[in-house]
């Protein structure tokens, strides 16, 4: 049980970590394009 | 703008409650608490193939219009598809190991049709990085983008073409046998990943235009600062 439910937290953990992961670099991304642009 | 922060509040309130109710609804009975990972891993496949989806339109769009946010939208959404893709094998994989025995078969049609999907859209990206002109580099692409579709279709029944390990469609047409509970944390999150991924095509494709500008903001101040030296010549 415990196992099992350790795999799913790991699952939702890689899933909304690359999600996030992604959206930050995007951000950041937009930031750096912003300021060389000012 | 402002809607685009709307839009992201409204993602993020979405994404919070879906994984709320894929927390609180029932474990299965054959498959106990792992059947939790079932929403967040056809949800990512599902968000692959709409973007895939996104980026035939706008394949074909360019095709007819030659309208540059065309090429970069289709562009901008075959990289999401690709990073969702990622992300539904990476769950597909983790579920597998326990639910199956392994996390990986060679002789399973979606898991191997998926394979081939991911690099046939790497390839996608790979093109639009090794062409510099921007005309050229949009035909190519779109021909590439229109025939890589085939793929969502292959993928999409090849559970239905190929008995194989993977299990059949989700919801099928003769009405999904599934718990209420696990209906609605499954529905939910499916509305919150298409909403990640209004919300992601959005902000890369804005991304695409913005470095594009910059970068031909950047080369005329280089054509600018070129001059002098020809006058010294």
């Amino acid at each position: 049980m415990s196992s099992q439910v350790a795999v799913v937290i790991f699952a939702y953990v890689v899933t909304y970590g690359f999600i996030v992961s992604y959206a930050l670099w995007m951000r950041s991304r937009r930031k750096r394009l912003d300021d060389s642009q000012s | 703008m402002k809607t685009q922060r709307t839009l992201t509040w409204l993602t993020a309130v979405a994404l919070a409650y879906g994984l709320f109710l894929a927390i609180t609804s029932p474990a299965d009975v054959v498959q106990g608490q792992f059947v939790r990972i079932f929403y967040v891993h056809v949800s990512t496949a599902w968000v692959a193939f709409a973007a895939f989806g996104v980026t035939l339109i706008g394949s074909l769009a360019w095709l007819g219009f030659k309208r540059p946010i065309l090429d970069r939208t289709a562009a901008a959404s075959a990289e999401i598809g690709v990073f969702f893709t990622g992300l539904a094998i990476m769950t597909g994989m983790i579920w597998g190991k326990p639910v199956w025995g392994t996390a990986w078969n060679w002789g399973d049609a979606r898991l191997v049709s998926t394979a081939v999907m991911f690099f046939v859209y790497v390839g996608y990206l790979a093109l639009r990085r090794a062409i510099s002109n921007p005309i050229v580099r949009a035909n190519r692409s779109a021909v590439l983008g229109s025939m890589a579709f085939l793929m969502v279709p292959a993928v999409y029944f090849s559970v239905n073409l190929w008995r194989t390990l993977h299990q059949g469609p989700t919801i099928r047409s003769d009405g999904a046998s599934m718990d209420p509970a696990m209906l609605s944390a499954f529905l939910t999150n499916l509305a919150a990943f298409s909403l990640l991924f209004v919300v992601f095509l959005i902000t890369r494709t804005r991304l695409e235009l913005l470095a594009e500008s910059v970068a031909s903001a950047e080369a005329s101040e280089r054509h600018g600062l070129a001059e002098p030296d020809l006058e010294m010549l």
